[in-house]
């Protein structure tokens, strides 16, 4: 249900949650019958001990001289359920255990196959809590929930096969209530899993007014709303107290009344037993058993109930995920692959048009553009004028849904994929570091490659000497967890990421954002230095990272509206000359490196198209 | 995102915690729960009736037990005697029947009432911790909110209180209950027969060390298996973050690998631990039925010399299974306590954040110059130098405005415009220097006082979930007139005239239904709306379309009449309407003067104009 219709039509081939659970289930059938013989043996010892107890009973009244023996029966009888518990518990939640492992995996490989557009229709927050409460939900039911499953039955058919021979119409009185006593639960746990969505869904608005509290801290104290707030709050800090009460109230209940069914049971067998053992009928021996009998079948029964409503918890997440794991990656190798080795760098655009999935207006519309192998294009343009979805686009993290991308003369949805991502490196927008170390970080692409390799890379982003004055040095881990790098430091850690890798197409998108000038004409010196024979696209705000490039483009909402040398469009006199006179001036104002960056659009979100023109950050025209 | 990712890196630290019980903690809480301490005493007031109760049943049935088989009636029967002897007319057994029914009936209220106050006390605790919680965060100032994540705050308040919420109904009180239990079984046992009890206990001493010995692995499992999930999720949430980076570096291969080996290693602490569950309720299972082996055997040698029953041998067993069974649930019941112990610790740090400062002690809720200034007020700032953290963002800025006066701020991104307004509406503390308002340091007024003679119209307009009308007036209570006067100024009433609810049209996630000029707008409504004498106005920068572009400057005319106005402008118009402008540059104050003057000094004034405003002007 939370899956947006735009992902339906990328569903193919949809698995049934049982069916796919049979699928998981059958990787591992050795385990599914030892589970099940365990299961039996348990069933079996599980009678032996109250008949073990009657026949000492019965010892005790009529024959004495076997007592001992009769105890060592039951000593033997305790080891062995003792076995065959332990086992059995070990067996089946370890299959419980190795199927979450096993369907965590494939989430996570999944996820890693997906495009990127699905990212742009799916929040973190709830693929998140696809990976923790469905799963959660689908291993409880496959731990606990298929224990019982297949236990409480057998114990139960084995309890009556017991009884039934002894006195079959105290068995009924007895055992009657039981499996009463499992719908009560059934019923029960149903409308406490709905309470308990209910409490959730209030938790739910409390975090959403400490969200819209805390997002809007500013204007709730600039218009001192603390007060109103608070009530606010408080309003629905009171419903969450109702609702979470409702859920105590109801498990509480369920609780104590589901304790009342064994007790009367054993009260009617005292009663009615009792009038049996009176006449003659049984012997007190015979209501050991039955006591024994009820007493150990509590538990399990009681848990029945609470199984089948994880039961089906459990096989509603498992739809949950499988509808995530049912998307069909859409970029992937195709059968037509091209038979490719090597990619050389040229990349051609033919009348290239994308729309972003949800979105009416196109992000680039009829884009014609040849890149020549080895030379370098600027593109330059507005905030949403399409600069980083075409950028985008030539490493297929978006899939092409109108005209075409050749690359070496290769339609690039039949170029090999690993080959294509392995031939580009890219520095995107938003210069996303990993929360491990810095080192790490930059061969990221290069796992293997050599500290001095990384040292290298660092220098060539102007990088290496802030990194060595870190506590670790390159091992410093960065990020959340680890030590905060300024916007400017990410970006060079970011691009030296990118530098490491010899790529035949070399793609920097507005990677120069936050780096200051003097930084900014070092790194650009060095890429010119090495840029022969090596593809590169460079996104910018600034004429001075693109005025040296072999043609620049102007993208304005998704069109090319000028191209040309640098030279030439500064005579052309239009959007690119405006900059670039902007710029001077600015340059002039000596202020330029100052500025930290203005905030822009995370990468790849399309700009929403009702807002017209978009924020006006200085060094723009208009 | 980031939150998001700082919060798994918050329970990935989680190894250091682990505490079960920590008094300190507990200390801190009760001043929570002290209201509450009627319910804690009806609690605690039931655990004795509720234990003796428990072991009453098994009394009655060995009584019967006797009764079946020996025919006791009334001597000899010692302890049994009140279960045995029949009354009210009734059969002996009919009798033990209608005893085992009557006890099970009370023993379920009670059952009941002792959950239902523990609940009650643990929800209306949590109740009120969340209450001072969010209004302690509430009090935090503004430096607190430019460091400390939303969705950490969010966690704070939701998952971290549910969590103290589990440690009532499942913690320490059900322990001590369990411990009385254990209490009075014992006492029944040596009551009853002390060598038979003696024999029955024989077993506790080995089940005791064993239970010690995998408590304590189970506990280290369950910890290894708290860190290992927040990790796995962590990596699975930063994976999701950068799948971009993922898929770029094509390193998806090598990535799922260390996930698969985190996730393994993950899956191997949880099988650690189901090891030690497994075992630990396979050794009490055993433990209860050798014991009951060991009562049949002690209790067959007594029987051949007389003095023992068939019914206390039922009673013994009976006792000592239930003697047992709390042990099962101990390792369940630790690790609710390590996570409850851990959530009230990060929750405790939070309400000791310090809070926003008040004003100065010689602060007095002295009567507002409302009345004495119909124009606005005066505001000065006096030599005001402020830093955000190293970063210096204000140099010595001195400059006065005279009530009724239009001032603009004008300069360069990052040359401390919007911080002077924030300073002046309290937001931050200063580091040097004073702001006056009508002659009063700002430090000295009670910020709600201070802030009610201003409206502070931000940049990027925040607009709260509710309808129309609650986000013009927030909440105060404003004439109807003086709303419809708001947005007819402000031409919001043309926008709500075409909206099928009108007023009632309800704002949905923070306004993204809004066009940036219409939520401009509204934010203009809601400033006059306040009546203010003091307008804080940090415009837009943000361009729209030439329609709404006149309906905003026309509003902004009627905005700042009759008050004093600071306005960090962008728009040409603006600047050419105020009485003065000044020029920040780098935290300081470079030029002043009308725009007129300063165009003709052709200084850092006239280039920001060519380089900001020229256009406008080609444009307008």
């Amino acid at each position: 249900m939370l899956w947006s219709s735009a992902m339906d039509g990328e569903a193919a081939g949809s698995q049934k949650p049982l069916a796919r659970l049979f699928a998981y289930m059958r990787l591992a059938p050795g385990a599914y019958v030892l589970g099940g013989i365990l299961t039996l043996l348990y069933a079996l010892f599980f009678q032996l001990i109250p008949l073990s107890i009657r026949r000492i009973v019965a010892a005790f009244e009529n024959a004495p001289d076997v007592v001992g023996r009769a105890i060592l029966g039951l000593v033997a009888a305790s080891v062995c359920l003792a076995l065959a518990r332990l086992f059995s518990r070990i067996v089946m939640f370890n299959i419980g255990r190795q199927i979450e492992f096993r369907i965590r995996n494939d989430y996570f490989a999944h996820l890693q196959s997906l495009p990127q557009s699905f990212y742009l229709a799916h929040r973190t927050g709830d693929l998140m809590s696809r990976a923790v409460n469905d799963i959660n939900s689908i291993r409880m039911f496959l731990g606990m929930g298929l224990l019982n499953l297949l236990q409480t039955p057998v114990l139960f058919a084995g309890a009556m096969i017991v009884l039934l021979p002894v006195d079959a119409t105290l068995t009924l009185w007895a055992l009657g209530p039981f499996p009463l006593f499992v719908l009560i639960t059934r019923h029960y746990s149903r409308y406490m899993f709905q309470a308990n969505l209910a409490g959730q869904e209030q938790l739910g608005k409390v975090s959403t007014v400490v969200q819209e509290n805390a997002s809007g801290a500013l204007v709730v104290k600039a218009y001192d709303l603390s007060d109103l707030e608070r009530d606010r709050f408080e309003e629905q800090n009171q419903e969450l107290f109702r609702r979470m009460m409702k859920v105590g109230v109801m498990q509480t209940t369920m609780f104590a009344s589901v304790g009342l069914v064994p007790a009367l049971s054993a009260a009617v067998v005292l009663w009615l037993g009792g009038q049996r053992v009176q006449t003659g009928l049984l012997g007190t021996e015979d209501l050991w058993l039955f006591w024994g009998l009820i007493g150990m079948l509590t538990f399990p029964t009681m848990m029945l109930g609470f199984v089948v409503s994880i039961t089906q918890r459990g096989l509603a997440a498992l739809e949950r995920l499988g509808s995530v794991l049912d998307i069909v990656p859409s970029i992937r190798d195709r059968e037509d692959v091209a038979a490719v080795s090597e990619i050389k760098g040229r990349v051609e655009f033919r009348n290239l048009t994308f729309t972003y999935p949800g979105s009416y207006v196109p992000a680039l519309k009829g884009v014609d553009l040849t890149v020549e192998a080895g030379s370098t294009v600027g593109i330059v343009g507005p905030v949403g004028s399409g600069k980083t979805t075409l950028v985008s686009l030539v490493p297929r993290l978006l899939e092409i849904d109108d005209g075409a991308i050749l690359i070496d003369g290769v339609d690039l949805n039949r170029m090999p994929v690993h080959l294509l991502r392995s031939s580009i490196a890219m520095v995107p927008q938003d210069s996303f570091l990993f929360s491990i170390p810095v080192a790490e970080n930059i061969r990221y692409g290069v796992p293997d490659a050599h500290i001095s390799e990384v040292r290298r890379a660092a220098a060539r982003a102007q990088v290496e000497r802030e990194i060595e004055e870190f506590e670790d040095g390159f091992d410093t881990v960065v990020g959340e967890r680890g030590v905060t790098l300024s916007g400017g430091q990410r970006q060079r850690v970011a691009l030296a990421r990118a530098m490491i890798l010899r790529p035949s197409i070399l793609i920097l998108d507005d990677s120069l954002s936050s780096v200051d000038h003097g930084n900014e004409e070092a790194i650009l010196g060095d890429l010119e230095g090495r840029r022969r024979g090596r593809t590169c696209f460079i996104v910018a705000h600034r004429i001075s990272a693109v005025r040296h490039a072999d043609q620049i483009v102007v993208l304005e909402n998704g069109r090319i509206t000028e191209r040309g040398t640098h030279r030439e469009l500064v005579e052309l006199g239009g959007f690119y000359a405006r900059l670039h006179h902007r710029q001077e001036l600015l340059s002039e104002l000596e202020v330029g490196d100052r500025d930290a960056a203005l905030p822009e659009p995370a990468a790849g979100v399309p700009a929403p198209a009702a807002a017209g023109q978009q924020r006006l950050p200085l060094g723009e025209p208009s | 995102m980031s939150e998001e990712r700082s919060e798994a890196a918050q329970l990935g630290r989680e190894r250091d915690l682990g505490k079960v019980y920590d008094t300190e903690l507990i200390k801190r809480l009760w001043p929570f729960m002290r209201p509450y301490r009627g319910w804690i005493g009806l609690n605690f007031a039931l655990i004795p009736p509720r234990a003796v109760l428990e072991l009453m049943p098994a009394l009655v049935v060995g009584a019967a037990l006797n009764y079946l088989t020996e025919g006791v009636t009334t001597t000899e029967v010692g302890w049994m005697a009140p279960f045995v002897v029949p009354r009210l007319g009734l059969g002996p057994l009919a009798w033990m029947f209608g005893l085992v029914f009557a006890i099970s009936i009370v023993t379920l209220i009670m059952d009941w009432l002792r959950a239902f106050t523990m609940i009650s006390l643990g929800q209306r605790t949590v109740r009120d911790v969340r209450r001072t919680l969010f209004d302690h965060v509430q009090r935090l100032p503004m430096r607190f909110f430019d460091r400390y994540p939303v969705g950490r705050l969010v966690t704070r308040l939701t998952n971290d209180l549910e969590h103290l919420a589990e440690m009532f109904s499942a913690g320490v009180i059900a322990m001590v209950a369990d411990v009385f239990v254990m209490v009075v079984i014992l006492t029944m046992l040596f009551a009853i027969d002390p060598r038979l009890a003696l024999a029955a206990l024989a077993l506790v001493p080995v089940l005791g060390i064993a239970a010690a010995i995998f408590r304590y692995k189970v506990r280290e499992a369950y910890r290894e298996v708290r860190v290992k999930i927040a990790r796995l999720n962590a990596h699975l949430q930063e994976t999701i973050s950068g799948m971009k980076v993922v898929q770029l570096f094509a390193r998806e291969r090598r990535n799922f690998e260390d996930f698969r080996r985190e996730n393994a290693s993950h899956r191997d602490s949880w099988l650690r631990s189901i090891r030690y569950d497994a075992l630990l309720f396979s050794t009490v299972d055993l433990a209860t039925n050798l014991t009951r082996a060991l009562i049949f055997w002690y209790g067959a040698e007594m029987m051949g010399l007389g003095g023992i029953t068939l019914g206390t041998i039922y009673v013994f067993s009976d006792y000592m299974s239930r003697f047992f069974r709390p042990l099962m649930d101990l390792s369940a019941k630790y690790s609710v306590m390590q996570s409850s112990m851990a959530s009230a610790e990060r929750v405790f740090q939070l309400l000791d954040e310090p809070r926003e400062p008040e004003g100065r002690e010689a602060a007095t809720t002295g009567e507002t110059k409302a009345v004495a200034e119909p124009d606005g007020c005066e505001v000065e700032f006096d030599g005001v130098t402020f830093a955000y953290g190293a970063e210096t963002v204000l140099r010595d800025v001195s400059f006065r405005v005279r009530p009724g006066e239009r001032v603009a701020i004008v300069g360069h991104t990052g040359s401390g415009k919007t911080t002077t307004l924030k300073l002046l509406a309290r937001l931050y503390e200063l580091q040097e220097g004073s702001i006056r308002v009508d002659g009063r340091d700002i430090r000295d007024i009670p910020k709600p006082e201070l802030r009610r003679r201003m409206a502070f119209v931000l940049q990027d307009v925040f607009l709260f979930d509710g309808d129309l009308r609650y986000n013009i007036v927030l909440g105060r209570d404003v004439a109807d007139e003086v709303v419809d006067e708001a947005a007819r100024a402000t031409h919001v009433d043309d926008l709500i005239e075409r909206l099928p609810n009108g007023w009632a049209h309800k704002v949905s996630e923070r306004g993204v239904n809004f066009s940036t000029g219409q939520r401009q707008l509204l934010s203009f409504a809601r400033a006059l709306a306040r009546e203010p004498q003091l307008l804080l106005l940090d415009e837009a920068t943000s361009s729209v379309d030439t329609e709404t572009e006149a309906l905003i400057q026309d509003a902004l005319r009627h905005l700042m009449e009759g008050k004093t106005s600071i306005v960090v402008a962008h728009r040409l118009s603006t600047i050419k309407d105020v009485d003065r402008i000044y020029v920040f540059h780098h935290g300081a104050i470079c030029e002043h003067g009308t725009h007129d003057e300063l165009l003709d000094r052709r200084g850092v004034y006239w280039r920001l104009y060519q380089l900001q405003y020229a256009q406008q002007e080609t444009a307008a």
